[in-house]
């Protein structure tokens, strides 16, 4: 049977796993670190970089890494929240030709997908390497608040890196999905999930049959640990300011900087009271003299700085459990999900809010993944019994007139489902309705998310609200949105399938994924380099370090001389290599090289 | 209600007991497979007659009489119970209702998942939210979620994911619809609440349905006074020897009490009028008696306010005293007061049942309106407005249920509009134009008939050029 593995496609970081003769389990990746960072680079040479090696770079390269790409998919150019994240990246975002956010990587224009695509692939080559056979087949998680257009995009986004996402799932879900693997419970339980750059609180209930029944869902897709991260920046940035007078903002690797370390403080006080956030040679004022930003934060003062965000989650949960109809006290097991859930902070809050004591018993970080894998085998593994009930996140409905939303299907509806209402015409002699399809909880239309739009035509000229056109509204079990709308008088119907909305056209979406071939085939080259690259620094590295003593012995002779000058010219050819990206000239002066520094290490030691 | 058939209890002496005429003749007849009708006639008795016999055979334990359809005995045919709790009886154990050759599908699921899926696929219409999980009433949340997870995890389509399930497909996304309806509503306190009020509702209406049916069957039993009258003449024809009688004895004389008479015969003539006399008597004094009966279990109905058993008594009463003006008048009175009751439930109920969506439903409530006043404007244009909605609702009926719509009151717009979509759903062009046409008589204005006409005269020129 066909593998399927399961991605946690964060907003920081990415995992990948597998269910492995009846049990989950996370694939680590080369390095042997469970998560790969969710980061994308393109060097100055135009090699693409992904995941540690671009995390690695990202202060030389700040311009040129992205972060967080999660933030921006699916999202209109127009939206709020790409402009809050053009002021805060490093990397540079453009407005694409359909409404849609791009990234410009050497002067190379990127749709969102295409960036998330490449963190994909990388977790598909990760599972492939550790399977020892191709993987085509993935269940993809995303936020529980996610709408559909950032659903469509990340399918997109698998469909480009060469995979087929047979199902897209809640973050929490699959948390829960995880928790309840293998428990023979019935339990009703609350997943707090505050990741990189989302938080989601969902309430699911566990029962006999392995049913998982989602009752609500909630979230904020624009919360996360990155916004943490920034109140800190925010509060450096503000301190070097009174100091030195100079804002960090206005340089780019200032900033990179700023964040990686803003990051690490922040993971750090959550073992330690206070820490030192030491950054030397961070700017040079108008007198060209080096400015250092050293300074003490204490896990007292990252809270106060933090607060308010916590609020926020926990007004969430207040309101999710209102929806819910549900008391604190039904709630019998809290779980945390997500990097962010370590901070002693939130989990105070949360046993507060919930009054009781959180599970710590999954991985915040393993723990999205594993459900995914969960899901994928529950779907095309019979010996794996398990029926996961989701519920719509938003509420669906279309336009109507004066530019209000009605709605068809509530927020937190069980999927497969399906509503139909009756319209009617707005205007006198109206022949045709424009149905425009709507995702979001606001009465005012303009204040949703537009999923797409059709025309019905040939209606009968009438007076206005004569005509009567039902509209249809249809789920499946794979989140497929249709929407149908009928002329009750002559019969006449037209429908769309809600998809190919992230911005992308399908044709572009073609010629992405006839691209990522390509890319795949130059990734696996520049990963023999990188391999190749280190393996030759290092030898460089040791030589040169044997260099002196060797001289020193062996000057005396000609035949050393000619050994020091010919060590010399094989460094040398090594350097060259190494910069014009020659793998194969590498791996010919690597021979040369493990010479060199076998008679060096001879010489010293015969001495 | 089916009538029972009477059965000779074997190894019972018939002569130890004290039998009369009427009952020697009527146990004569008795042979397993004649009914309560058939002996009647057999016996040129009138049916109370044969009835009384019936009874009174079994009170002695020569007879039994078993239902020849349902194993299920249905409540005695001449109680006037009052209306059966709100609680919902279990679904009943029927014969399977879908064809058994749709088992024979080649798809991807197990006999025995096809066989619930279909058991439960077609009797959906019949189920309420309890049944249809398959708890009781008053079952916890707890269990109506074990009950709901059960039957989710049997008709998610997740659990055969892209597997071949061929007509089973829709039939498992309409039945996981209607079960996480079921659950939605159940496990929500208010939407409990009011989907119980509407329950009990229906409830109450069919106990007051099964009031009136028995009344209804009690009135099949005992002939309308005409036939009562005929049967008597064609006794006495018989008694005569074929010699012919004007019916001389008006019925208000044959209901006055009998006086005693001294047999004294003039003739063998008159030994058989007066014998006919005596039993015509015997029989009328009977029938006063049950009328006396009735009327009193009606007044005891009406004390405790139950109208729809008093109307339903009242009735039966009518009927064994067709000339009692005075209680002809009552029964006219409550029954009018009890149509109103029920009509206000069944209106409550098919207003629930059109927000739910549930036109099949919606559609049969109204029609019960319409049962019990044929004229019902309102509930007439209900039933063809619901039956029109329904996925699959009897176009024939619905346009019938229009017309009468129209003909109680022309004057309504709506009910011409109703009555020319029907006919335009059903494709009957030429008659949704008249619809049209004479709704627009009543509102020249009005553009969906006008809509109408003119896509119905494009449509009649394009077949006919």
């Amino acid at each position: 049977m066909e593998k399927v593995i399961g991605i946690d496609l964060g907003t920081t970081n990415s995992c990948v796993a597998i269910v492995e003769n009846g049990a989950p389990v996370v694939i680590p990746n080369r390095g042997g670190y469970k998560t790969t960072p969710s980061m994308v680079a393109v060097t100055e040479a135009g090699k693409r970089l992904v995941g540690h090696i671009a995390k690695r770079q990202a202060i030389t390269n700040a311009e040129n890494t992205v972060y967080a790409a999660k933030r921006l998919i699916g999202r209109k150019w127009t939206s709020p929240q790409v402009k809050n994240s053009i002021a805060m990246s490093s990397y540079r975002i453009v407005e694409g030709p359909h409404r849609d956010v791009r990234i410009v990587l050497r002067e190379k224009e990127f749709g969102v997908p295409e960036i998330s695509a490449m963190v994909l692939q990388e977790m598909k080559v990760i599972a492939e390497d550790y399977l020892g056979e191709a993987v085509h087949k993935a269940v993809v998680t995303v936020p529980a608040y996610f709408n559909d257009n950032q659903r469509q995009a990340t399918k997109d986004a698998g469909e480009i890196a060469g995979l087929d996402v047979i199902r897209i799932i809640n973050e929490p879900t699959a948390a829960a999905l995880s928790y309840g693997f293998g428990r023979n419970v019935e339990k009703t339980v609350a997943v707090y999930d505050f990741g990189g750059g989302t938080f989601d609180i969902s309430v699911l209930e566990i029962g006999a049959h392995g049913v998982f029944k989602v009752i609500a869902t909630a979230g904020d897709t624009f919360l996360g640990g990155e916004d943490i991260d920034a109140r800190v920046i925010d509060w450096l940035v503000e301190g070097f300011k009174e100091e030195h007078g100079i804002d960090l903002r206005q340089d780019r690797m200032a900033l990179q900087r700023l964040k990686d370390a803003a990051e690490k403080a922040k993971c750090e006080l959550s073992s330690v009271r206070e820490t030192e956030v030491n950054l030397p040679f961070i700017i040079s004022n108008g007198r060209n003299e080096a400015l250092h930003l050293q300074r003490t934060l204490t896990r007292q003062e990252l809270e106060e700085l933090s607060s308010d965000l916590i609020e926020r989650t926990i007004d969430i949960c207040k309101q999710t459990l209102e929806d819910a109809k549900l008391e604190k006290d039904e709630i019998e097991e809290v779980v945390l999900v997500g990097g962010m859930t370590r901070m002693p902070k939130i989990q105070a809050s949360v046993e507060q809010f919930f009054e009781k004591e959180p599970n710590k018993g999954v991985h915040p970080d393993e723990v999205v993944a594993l459900g995914a894998s969960i899901q994928g085998a529950a779907l095309t593994d019979d010996r794996h019994q398990m029926v996961l009930l989701d519920v719509t996140p938003h509420a669906l409905g279309i336009m109507t007139f004066g530019s209000y939303f009605e709605e068809l299907i509530p927020q937190n509806t069980t999927v497969p489902t399906h509503r139909t209402k009756i319209f009617t015409t707005s205007r006198d002699h109206q022949t045709a309705v424009k149905i425009l399809v709507m995702q979001g909880e606001s009465e005012r239309a303009e204040d949703n998310e537009l999923l797409g739009e059709f025309i019905l035509t040939g209606l009968r000229r009438a007076p206005k609200g004569t005509v009567e056109i039902e509209v249809t509204f249809e789920i499946n079990a794979d989140g497929i949105v249709s929407v149908r709308a009928k002329d009750f008088e002559t019969g006449l119907e037209q429908s769309i399938q809600v998809t190919a909305t992230s911005g992308l056209t399908r044709d572009e979406i073609k010629t992405m994924m006839d691209d990522a071939k390509g890319d795949l085939v130059d990734r696996r080259t520049s990963e023999e380099f990188e391999a190749k690259k280190q393996e030759a620094d290092k030898l460089i590295a040791e030589i040169e370090k044997l260099f002196p003593q060797v001289e020193q012995i062996v000057a005396s002779s000609d035949f050393g001389r000619e050994a020091i000058e010919k060590a010399k010219a094989i460094v040398g050819k090594a350097r060259t290599a190494i910069e014009r990206r020659d793998v194969a000239a590498i791996k010919e002066q690597i021979e040369g090289l493990t010479r060199t520094h076998r008679m060096f290490k001879g010489v010293v030691a015969k001495t | 209600m089916v009538d029972k058939i009477p059965r000779l209890i074997s190894n019972v002496d018939v002569r130890t007991f004290k039998l009369d005429p009427t009952d020697g003749f009527v146990i004569a007849r008795i042979d397993g497979r004649l009914g309560l009708k058939a002996l009647a006639l057999e016996t040129g008795l009138p049916e109370f007659s044969v009835e009384r016999s019936l009874d009174k055979l079994e009170q002695l334990g020569l007879i039994e009489r078993v239902d020849p359809t349902a194993s299920v005995a249905p409540p005695p045919a001449t109680s006037v119970a009052p209306p059966p709790a709100t609680s919902v009886a279990p679904p009943p154990a029927t014969e399977p209702e879908y064809d058994p050759i749709e088992l024979e599908e080649v798809c991807d699921l197990p006999l025995e998942q096809k066989r619930r899926i279909l058991d439960l696929y077609y009797r959906l219409d019949d189920l309420d939210h309890y049944m249809l999980l398959g708890v009781s009433a008053d079952a916890d949340k707890k269990s109506i979620k074990r009950a709901y997870f059960e039957l989710a995890a049997l008709t998610h389509p997740d659990r055969y994911f892209k597997k071949n399930l061929g007509s089973f497909q829709p039939k498992m996304t309409a039945l996981f619809a209607r079960i996480t309806e079921a659950h939605d509503m159940l496990v929500d306190r208010d939407k409990r609440a009011e989907y119980d009020t509407y329950l009990r509702e229906v409830a109450a209406t069919r106990g007051m349905e099964a009031t009136i049916a028995r009344a209804q069957t009690v009135s099949v039993s005992s002939p309308p006074p005409d036939e009562i009258r005929a049967r008597k003449e064609a006794l006495a024809r018989r008694l005569l020897g074929g010699q012919t009688r004007s019916s001389s004895s008006s019925s208000l004389a044959a209901v006055r009490p009998s006086s005693p008479e001294v047999p004294k015969f003039a003739s063998s003539a008159d030994a058989v009028d007066a014998l006919k006399r005596r039993y015509e008597e015997r029989a009328e004094s009977a029938m006063l008696a049950q009328a006396r009966k009735y009327t009193q279990s009606a007044e005891e109905s009406l004390a405790k306010g139950d109208l729809v058993a008093a109307a339903s008594a009242f009735g039966i009463a009518t009927k064994f005293a067709p000339n009692d003006s005075a209680l002809a008048a009552r029964f006219q009175e409550t029954r009018t007061q009890a149509s109103v009751i029920l009509i206000e439930s069944y209106i409550k109920q098919a207003e629930y049942e059109e927000r739910n969506q549930h036109w099949a439903e919606a559609a049969r409530t109204w029609q019960k309106v319409v049962k019990i006043q044929a004229n019902h404007v309102r509930a007439n244009a209900g039933a063809a407005r619901a039956l029109f909605q329904a996925d699959d609702g009897d176009l024939h009926q619905a346009a019938e249920h229009a017309k009468k719509a129209i003909a109680s009151d022309p004057s309504i717009v709506a009910s011409h509009v109703i009555l020319a979509e029907i006919y335009l759903k059903a494709g009957l062009v030429a008659s949704a134009r008249r619809a049209a046409e004479a709704g627009l008589n009543v509102d020249s204005a009005n553009a969906m008939l006008q809509g109408i006409v003119a896509r119905a005269a494009k449509t009649a020129k394009a077949t006919g050029g």
